[in-house]
C-alpha cells in the first residue's frame, strides 16, 4: 500500500508568520471579546435592575440555543425563522423566570443569597432538563456546512464572527442609546437607584424588573445562537458562557457599558495571546487571579457606578 | 506413638504433593481474580464465561497430557483489597502457577507485587492502565496498554510518513497526558522533535488560540488528542484560521457518527489510529462457540480471557508431563509468544509483558473512514 505523503503548504518563513499570528491573534480577540460583551450585558441588565446575581441568563442562553438547533435542524424551518423562534423562546424564559421566580420571592423579602440560589436552581433544571431530552453530545447548529472565510491582511475570519462583531457593535450602540437617551432608560436608572422613590414617581418596579428579564433573556438568547453558530452547543454551554461574561462585568463595574466593553477586550486579550507566553491550561487561572486583584482594588470594578444598594 | 508419626508424616507429604500439582491431584489448575459481583460484575462475567469455554474446550479435546484442566474463580468486586484476598485465597488453597485477572486496572495493580514475589503468573484480559507495563516480569496482559497506541502512532509518523517536527494538541485530563506523553517520548526517542504541546480542557469549545499560536509554529503537523466534540472543532477552526498543517488523530473519536456529521468536509484526508478489529478463523469459531455456549455473542473482553486461558494451557503444555508446574516457566513461555492467533487478535507480548495486537490506520475519504494500513502485531 501506497503510503500518503504529508501534504506540502506553501507557507510563509518565519517573521512573516510571526506577524499573521499576531493579526490572527488579535481577530481572535475581538471576536471572543464580542461574545463576552453581549454574555455580560445580559447579566448585567438583570444585576442592575433587581441587585441579584441571577444565573437565569445562563438558562435563557442554553435555551435559545436548542430551540434554534430543533427548530432548524429538526423541523427544517429555515436558519432566520429558527432564530426569530429561539430569541422569542430566550426572552420569554427570561419573562417567565421573573414572573415566577423572581417577584415571589421579592415579595416574600427573600435576601439576594436565597435569590441566587433560586435561579441557580432553575438554571440547572433547564440544563438537566436539556440533557435528557436532547443528549449530552455537543451539536452543531450548522452540521457539515462550511462557512466562507474572509482572509484580511492574514487575519481569518469566518462570515459568521463578521456577523457576531456587527451584532454586538448594534447592541453596544443600542444598549448606548436606551440607556442614555431614551425614557425606558430614565425610567431603568430611576428604579436601579432608588425603587421605593420611583415607586412615589409611579413608576412600577415590577414591571421594569420584568422588562429587564426579558431583555436579559433576550441577550442570553443572542448569545446562545452566537456560539452555536460559531462553535457548538452543549448542554452545559449556559454556566460555562455566563462565567466568564460575569467575569468581564465585574472587571469592567456593573452598570457601565463602556467598563464592560474595555474588560470583554482585556479578558479576550489575556485568553488570546495568553497562550503565546503560557501553556494554555493557565490561561483561566490569569483571568480569575484578575478578577480577583481587581475586586480587591476596586470593589465596584474599574469603572462601575458605586451602587447603593447594600 | 511412632505410627501416628509415620501417618503425619505421610499427611503432610501428601499435602506437599496436592500442594505442588494444585487441586486434586492430576489436576492443572488456572486461578481466576474477576469482579462477579457489584458494579463492575458486567466487565467481570463475560471473561469468567470467556475462560470457562476456553477451560471446557480443552478438556473436550482430551485435557493436558491426559489431564484435566481446571478453573477456580474468586471475586474481586473491582476493589483492590477483596482482590488481593481473593487472591490469598487461591494460593492458599489451589496454588494455581497462574492467574486470569484482575479486570479493573486498581485491582491489577495491587495484586501484582504479591504474584511478583510469589512467582505467580498473572494475565489480565481487561486492565490497559499503563502503570501495569512496569508491575513486574510476572504480569502479563492480553489487552493492549494505553500506552501501546502513542508508541505505534509516534512510529509510523516518524518512519512511515517521515514527520520531524509536530506540534500537540491534547485534552488536558489523565488520557489526554496519558496519550501525549507516550507519543511525545517515543517521536522525541526516534530523532523526532515536539514544539509544541498545547493542552485544552475538556470542556473547552473555542481552541483558536491553540491553533493559531501552532500556526506560527516551525512544525510540518499537528497529532491531536481529543474527544468527539472536540474533534469537530479542531477539524473546523484549524481550516477557518488557514493552518495549513495535516491533522494526525491519536482516537478513534474520529469515526464517532456526530463528527461525521457535523465536520463534514473539514473531516476529509484526517488520518487517525484505533486498535485492529481482530478477525481470522479463530475468531469465528470463538464468536459460534461462544454464542453456542451462552446464547449471545461475545461481550468485552470475554475473548481476551478465553485467550488468557488458552495461553497459559499452551503453556502447561509445553512442560514435561511428569514436572511441576510453578509459574517460572509458564512465564518463560509467554514471554516467547509471538504472533498467536487468539480469538481476541494476533498476540506477541513485548518485555513487559504488554501485549502487541495490530493497529489500524484509517482516514475519512469522500466522509468515509478507509483503511490505509495495519501496522504492529
Amino acid at each position: 500500500m501506497t503510503l500518503s505523503q504529508p501534504r506540502r503548504f506553501r507557507r510563509p518563513g518565519p517573521k512573516g508568520r510571526r506577524t499573521g499570528i499576531y493579526l490572527q491573534l488579535l481577530a481572535n480577540t475581538l471576536v471572543a471579546a464580542a461574545g463576552l460583551f453581549i454574555v455580560g450585558a445580559a447579566f448585567s441588565v438583570i444585576y442592575a435592575a433587581t441587585g441579584v446575581f441571577h444565573f437565569g441568563v445562563g438558562a435563557a442562553l442554553a435555551l435559545g440555543a436548542y430551540v434554534a438547533y430543533l427548530a432548524a435542524g429538526i423541523l427544517h424551518i429555515p436558519l432566520m425563522g429558527a432564530i426569530v423562534l429561539a430569541l422569542a423562546a430566550a426572552s420569554a424564559c427570561g419573562w417567565a423566570l421573573g414572573r415566577w421566580l423572581f417577584l415571589p420571592l421579592q415579595r416574600r423579602r427573600a435576601s439576594s443569597l436565597i435569590q441566587m440560589l433560586a435561579s441557580l436552581g432553575a438554571y440547572i433544571v433547564v440544563q438537566e432538563c436539556i440533557a435528557l431530552f436532547m443528549g449530552d453530545e455537543a451539536r452543531s447548529l450548522l452540521p457539515g456546512r462550511q462557512v466562507s472565510v474572509v482572509s484580511l491582511l492574514g487575519a481569518r475570519l469566518t462570515s459568521i464572527q463578521l456577523g457576531i462583531l456587527a451584532i454586538s457593535i448594534l447592541v453596544a450602540g443600542g444598549g448606548w442609546w436606551i440607556g442614555r437617551v431614551s425614557r425606558v432608560g430614565l425610567v431603568f436608572r430611576a428604579v436601579s437607584s432608588d425603587p421605593t422613590l420611583a415607586r412615589i414617581s409611579g413608576i412600577n418596579p415590577d414591571r421594569v424588573a420584568l422588562g429587564c428579564f426579558a431583555m436579559g433573556g433576550l441577550l442570553g438568547g443572542v448569545s446562545g445562537i452566537m456560539v452555536g453558530l460559531d462553535l457548538v452547543i452543549t448542554p452545559t454551554m449556559g454556566l460555562h458562557a455566563l462565567l466568564l461574561g460575569v467575569v468581564a462585568t465585574l472587571i469592567g463595574g456593573v452598570g457601565s457599558l463602556a467598563g464592560l466593553l474595555v474588560a470583554s477586550l482585556v479578558v479576550a486579550f489575556l485568553q488570546q495571546f495568553g497562550v503565546l507566553a503560557l501553556s494554555s491550561e493557565w490561561l483561566d487561572v490569569i483571568v480569575f487571579l484578575m478578577l480577583i486583584v481587581i475586586m480587591l482594588w476596586r470593589p465596584g470594578g474599574v469603572m462601575g457606578l458605586r451602587l447603593r444598594r447594600s | 506413638m511412632k505410627n501416628s508419626r509415620f501417618l503425619a508424616l505421610a499427611a503432610a507429604a501428601g499435602l506437599l504433593l496436592i500442594g505442588g500439582c494444585g487441586g486434586r491431584q492430576g489436576d492443572y489448575v488456572i486461578g481466576a481474580t474477576l469482579p462477579l459481583t457489584g458494579d463492575a460484575a458486567q466487565w467481570g462475567i463475560p471473561p469468567s464465561r470467556g475462560a470457562e469455554l476456553a477451560v471446557k474446550q480443552i478438556n473436550e479435546a482430551g485435557g493436558i497430557h491426559g489431564r484435566k484442566l481446571k478453573l477456580v474463580t474468586e471475586d474481586t468486586r473491582c476493589h483492590p483489597k477483596d482482590g488481593v484476598s481473593a487472591y490469598r485465597k487461591l494460593t492458599q488453597s489451589v496454588h494455581p502457577a497462574a492467574i486470569v485477572g484482575g479486570v479493573c486496572s486498581s485491582v491489577t495493580l495491587a495484586i501484582a507485587p504479591l504474584a511478583e514475589r510469589d512467582g505467580v503468573v498473572l494475565v489480565s484480559p481487561a486492565s490497559t492502565n499503563p502503570k501495569i507495563s512496569q508491575a513486574g516480569r510476572f504480569i502479563f496482559r492480553v489487552i493492549p496498554s494505553d500506552d501501546l497506541r502513542g508508541k505505534a502512532f509516534a512510529r509510523y509518523l516518524h518512519d512511515q510518513v517521515g514527520l520531524k517536527k509536530v506540534a500537540i494538541l491534547y485534552v488536558n485530563n489523565e488520557g489526554g497526558v496519558g496519550n501525549k506523553e507516550s507519543f511525545s517520548r517515543t517521536f522525541t526517542s526516534l530523532g523526532g522533535k515536539v514544539v509544541a504541546a498545547e493542552g485544552y480542557a475538556q470542556e473547552a469549545t473555542d481552541l483558536r488560540a491553540q491553533l493559531t499560536k501552532i500556526k506560527g509554529m516551525d512544525c510540518q503537523a499537528v497529532v491531536v488528542v481529543s474527544y468527539p466534540k472536540d474533534t469537530v472543532l479542531v477539524m473546523k477552526q484549524s481550516r477557518e484560521i488557514g493552518l495549513g498543517l495535516p491533522l494526525y488523530f491519536q482516537t478513534e473519536a474520529v469515526e464517532d457518527p456526530s463528527v461525521l456529521r457535523d465536520a463534514g468536509k473539514a473531516a476529509e484526508g484526517a488520518l487517525y489510529i484505533l486498535p485492529a478489529q481482530a478477525s481470522g478463523d479463530t475468531v469465528k469459531r470463538f464468536k459460534e462457540a461462544y454464542k453456542k455456549a451462552y446464547g449471545k455473542d461475545p461481550e468485552l473482553f470475554a475473548a481476551e480471557a478465553y485467550d488468557a486461558v488458552q495461553l497459559i494451557a499452551a503453556a502447561f503444555r509445553s512442560l514435561p508431563a511428569k514436572e511441576k508446574v510453578t509459574g517460572d516457566p509458564v512465564r518463560r513461555y509467554l514471554e516467547g509468544v509471538k504472533k498467536y492467533q487468539g480469538a481476541s487478535g494476533v498476540i506477541t507480548f513485548d518485555k513487559n509483558g504488554d501485549v502487541v495486537k495490530p493497529m489500524a490506520i484509517k482516514k475519512i475519504q469522500n466522509g468515509k473512514p478507509v483503511l490505509v494500513t495495519t501496522i504492529g502485531g
